[in-house]
């Protein structure tokens, strides 16, 4: 590892001017190795720290040798006794190599254009994926440390991460010796704060409550002030760490800010700290400011605290990252709190018969939904640029054949072998270097773009930068594979005897069979690369739509959605909960254009949401037991999303807090408990409370990708008193979006201007939210599918437009001796249908071999999809069957006259 | 190549790293990667140095004459790594010496001091 870094940089060290060189080289090596030691001691010695340093090492390297290089040219030009330096000098002949090579490549314009554009469409795709893919998912996360940061979460055969229990975690934080620290946080749903402005309505920001230990876990330190301690994990301890953002935005940058106070919920809380702008919430995401967690045991009825506590064995609603000690591994800390988990079902048998613990790398746990979408983009990239260098391959070879003549004369005339080859290396450079310029354009703008369509549900994606390693990766395969196919025929021409070329070429075959074949190959390969990539994107569109097309149970068309929080401090009696939503409703019911106007606790379609027990009693009379999502609602929920209510009846006036409990159960529930039409009646309980089910409805999704799931509706109205619900408003009206919440905003200031319409958003985008990964992955397929499509069209068009000038004289005494032109054509194009016909069936192969992989990211597609494989190949067919036409219809063009006299 | 000109002002402004390279070299005799050192200790904040640049400085240094190399001193570390030492000329004092008087113009003149200013 360490001698292959050190080869590296050695081996960039030796590019330089030999003079340069040999004053300085091993003097540079040395101090290379004095740095990184210095470097390593410092830091960790981990591979890739020292890959990084040497990476940059050898960036700087190449630029000086850029500069040396430029600056001695000039000075060639600048000193005319420089110009009697000795015939052959390294320095003068580059110069001089370069110089002629901008001048032969500007003299055929479409060889470089077409050159330069393939190589910056290769590079810039593969710079701009490879920079979110390391950033997302490669890049270790910004904690000191990071690969000793797990997650805790504790699993059932159900659910293998449920939250904990808080009297769970903290038997780890103090029993488990391979944890060195736990932090605890609350974000089983999103804490929400009102915060008051000294001007204007309150502020809604995002709250985490965590315990004390969260932040020194993590390794980070607040910039101002402290974090908090551990007799503040209560509820009611009433001190806040402020963000970065929200102290900037709030507070104006005041330094004096630790002590004063912030009003949250009308509550007032001492601001104890200030977190650093760098730090990113790895649980909370864009959180404005930290809480201390509730951790005393039992159920704390502090009425005033942002999030509930209670603490016991059976209320799952914590999560938590350790870290471990040093020297302990995942697999250890497993196995603790497994022992852990055995000690505690001695106790308590019943409770933990299936609870089980599970430790996570932290890092697997943030990225992991992501790793195969963005394995596939990366193969995806992997293959664009492939066949980009395939293409520059080719292109450099078609030169060398045109250039074989020449070459044959000038080393008939004496020139050296070894300046023949460098000046076609140096073409292949010139060319590389100008790809690689306008490829980091693209690559630039490509990580712009592909941030800007996807920052949302992309994970971490903050964190996301244009990457220059990358970049220079890029640029130096595909200067390797210019200078490989760029130089080795001219290497070869160089051998080849003069008077041969002449006659070979006077004779006007195709110079070299080899490299012809060799030709083909490389156009086959890329067209079997086109369709894998064609394919794929077809497969994903296929999916896509059928995602779109998906049934969710409701109709979001005309939906607002918006949430509306009651502070505790003003609102602290649930019967003030009930009356108040029940008159907002009313006064929305009531307003210009709007059809129907209700709450929930959670939206449709959007994910789990208090997934509670569901037990019952079955139709033999057994108890049995399911777990359902709870959600409770308040108006015309049904008609507000057109949910069929298909048995019983829905909530009315009648069912209130005194009256017995009542339920709605989704079909499915209906279906798996009792059946359809019976389930009206019957009685299950979940949480404390026995319910009885008096209607039925239709089922919805889960969201917005998945499948519909057992859902229970509970009447607001009856159950305000649990807690006090954050209920989000949901209106259907026939009124643009905007006017809509403008009125309803409207009212609620006339009711309490002391409250906020929260987050106003239309159903319609709320599902959108949920699509975007999906359509962002499409849309990066598709490109990469029109990339490869464009590059295989040049390919098969570069080949079969050589073909054709090789072929001019065949051609021209085929026409003279009487051949129809349709004949012709048909000679040419047959060419180059049978290499794309070969180049179709191993792409078919290699997309069958994919199918497995596309297979996890298609929901529901069959990857194999033979409408796919039609089209696909039918569009690839169409492409170089037009890239194909040009050169062929140029054929029948040939003046025979003109050939034939040529000679 | 003989030095066009022995006059420092010639020389300014200078770029950043060639200022870094030849203010630390001013007072002291250093190698490679202890020039590196010592620029990011006396000048942090400011583009560090990368080996790569630092050898074209030096390169270009000694043919203009602001820098030349020095006996390495007695009882440095002894593997067999190459540590040439290099210090500055008194050309090469001279010019960084005009480098700083001339930055040093530069932020204390009334237009630098009301940006400062303004940005608190």
């Amino acid at each position: 590892m360490t001698s292959l870094q050190v080869r590296v940089v050695a081996a960039t060290i030796r590019l330089f001017p030999r003079s340069f060189r040999e004053r300085f080289g091993s003097e540079m090596l040395s101090a290379y190795l004095d740095q990184r030691d210095a470097a390593l001691a410092a830091t960790r010695p981990s591979s890739a720290a020292s890959w990084r340093h040497t990476l940059l090492t050898v960036a700087g390297l190449v630029r000086a040798n850029l500069a040396i290089r430029f600056r001695e040219r000039r000075r060639e030009h600048a000193l005319p006794e420089y110009r009697n330096a000795p015939r052959g000098h390294p320095m003068r002949s580059f110069a001089r190599d370069a110089r002629q090579a901008v001048r032969i490549l500007r003299k055929r314009p479409a060889f470089a254009t077409v050159a330069i554009i393939t190589l910056a469409l290769g590079i810039g795709a593969n710079t701009a994926v490879f920079s979110v893919v390391n950033s997302v998912i490669l890049a270790p996360l910004p904690y000191d440390a990071p690969a000793q940061l797990v997650r805790v979460y504790t699993a059932y055969p159900a659910n293998a991460k449920q939250f904990s229990t808080g009297l769970d975690l903290l038997d780890m934080r103090d029993q488990v010796p391979a944890f060195a620290s736990m932090g605890i946080a609350y974000n089983y749903s999103e804490v929400g704060a009102d915060l008051a402005m000294p001007d204007g309505p309150p502020r809604r920001v995002r709250i985490l409550p965590v315990s004390a230990d969260y932040f020194p876990t993590l390794r980070v330190t607040p910039l101002l002030g402290r974090t908090f301690e551990r007799d503040e994990e209560r509820g009611d301890a009433q001190v806040v760490v402020l963000s970065h953002e929200l102290w900037s935005t709030h507070m104006a940058r005041d330094p004096s800010v630790i002590g004063r106070s912030i009003e949250l919920n009308g509550v007032r809380y001492q601001v104890v700290g200030v977190m650093r702008p760098t730090f990113a919430d790895p649980l909370g995401g864009q959180v404005s400011a930290w809480v201390p967690q509730e951790l005393r045991q039992g159920k704390q009825r502090a009425a005033l605290a942002l999030a509930p506590g209670n603490n016991n064995r059976q209320n799952h609603y914590l999560s938590a990252i350790a870290r471990l000690a040093p020297g302990s591994s995942v697999t250890q800390a497993q196995t603790q709190v497994d022992a852990l988990v055995r000690r505690l079902t001695a106790q308590y048998p019943r409770l933990y018969e299936q609870r089980r613990f599970r430790i996570a790398s932290l890092h697997e746990d943030i990225v992991g939904d992501s790793r195969t979408a963005t394995y596939v983009l990366m193969g995806a990239a992997v293959l664009v640029l492939l066949i980009a260098c395939l293409n520059v391959a080719n292109l450099f070879l078609v030169r060398a054949l045109a250039q074989l003549k020449e070459t044959a004369i000038r080393t008939a005339l004496g020139a050296a072998r070894g300046r023949l080859v460098a000046q076609r290396l140096t073409e292949s450079l010139v060319v590389a270097v100008a790809g690689g310029l306008v490829g980091s354009v693209i690559a630039y703008l490509g990580v712009k773009a592909l941030l800007a369509v996807s920052p949302a549900s992309l994970p971490r994606s903050e964190q996301v930068s244009f990457d220059v390693f990358l970049l220079g990766f890029a640029v130096i395969v595909t200067i390797f594979t210019g200078v490989l196919f760029g130089t080795g025929p001219a290497v070869r021409a160089s051998r080849v005897n003069a008077a041969d070329a002449m006659n070979d070429s006077a004779r006007g075959t195709t110079g070299g069979r080899g490299i012809r074949q060799l030709r083909s190959v490389l156009v086959t390969s890329q067209i079997a690369m086109a369709l894998m990539l064609l394919v794929g994107a077809g497969v994903l569109i296929r999916a896509f739509i059928a995602e779109q097309r998906r049934d969710v149970g409701f109709k979001p068309a005309g939906v607002v959605t918006f949430e509306v929080h009651l502070p505790p401090l003003t609102y602290g009696d649930p019967e003030r909960r009930v009356t108040f939503h029940r008159t907002y409703l009313e006064r929305l019911q009531s307003l210009p254009g709007v059809a129907h106007a209700s709450a929930t606790s959670w939206l449709p379609a959007n994910g789990d949401f208090h997934v509670w027990g569901y037990e019952y009693v079955s139709d033999r009379g057994e108890p049995k037991s399911e777990s359902a999502q709870i959600r409770v609602v308040d108006g015309s929920f049904l008609s507000t999303f057109e949910i069929p209510l298909l048995h019983g009846r829905f909530f009315d006036a009648t069912d209130r807090e005194e009256t017995t409990p009542v339920a709605i159960i989704s079909q499915s529930l209906a279906r798996k408990t009792h059946g359809d039409r019976t389930a009206v009646g019957k009685v299950f309980r979940t949480g404390d409370t026995a319910f009885t089910v008096i209607g039925v409805v239709g089922d919805v999704a889960n969201d917005a990708r998945g499948e519909d799931e057992k859902t229970v509706y509970l009447s607001h109205a009856q159950f305000a008193s649990d807690r006090n619900w954050a209920l989000t408003y949901a209106v259907k009206s026939t009124l643009p979006a905007e006017e809509t919440i403008a009125l309803a905003r409207r009212e609620l200031a006339r009711f309490d201007p002391a409250l906020v319409v929260y987050q106003p958003r239309t159903m319609e985008s709320v599902l959108a939210v949920h699509h975007a990964r999906d359509r962002f992955m499409l849309l990066l397929m598709a490109t990469f599918g029109a990339v490869a499509l464009t590059l295989a069209a040049v390919g098969v068009y570069g080949v079969l437009s050589y073909a054709v000038t090789q072929r001019r004289r065949e051609i021209g005494v085929r026409i003279a001796l009487g051949a129809q032109l349709t004949q012709v054509r048909a000679s040419v194009l047959g060419e180059g249908l049978i290499v794309a016909a070969i180049g179709v069936a191993f792409g078919a192969a290699g997309a069958l071999a994919l199918a497995r992989v596309l297979r996890s990211l298609a929901l529901g597609v069959d990857p194999h999809d033979p409408l796919v494989f039609a089209i696909a190949t039918l569009v690839l067919g169409t492409v170089v069957l037009i890239a194909g036409y040009l050169p062929a219809r140029r054929a029948t063009r040939v003046n025979p006259l003109e050939v034939l006299q040529s000679d | 190549m003989t030095p066009r000109t022995t006059e420092p002002s010639r020389f300014l402004p200078l770029p950043p790293l060639d200022f870094q390279v030849l203010s630390v070299l001013a007072t002291r005799e250093l190698h490679g990667y202890a020039i590196v050192q010592a620029a990011a200790e006396a000048l942090p904040g400011q583009p560090r140095l990368d080996v790569g640049s630092l050898y074209r400085i030096i390169s270009r240094m000694l043919d203009e004459r602001l820098i030349r190399e020095v006996k390495p001193p007695r009882g440095g570390p002894s593997d067999n790594r190459v540590r040439r030492f290099y210090t500055a000329t008194d050309l090469g004092r001279a010019v960084a010496r005009a480098e700083a008087l001339r930055l040093q113009a530069l932020l204390t003149s009334a237009v630098t001091l009301r940006l400062l200013e303004t940005e608190g």
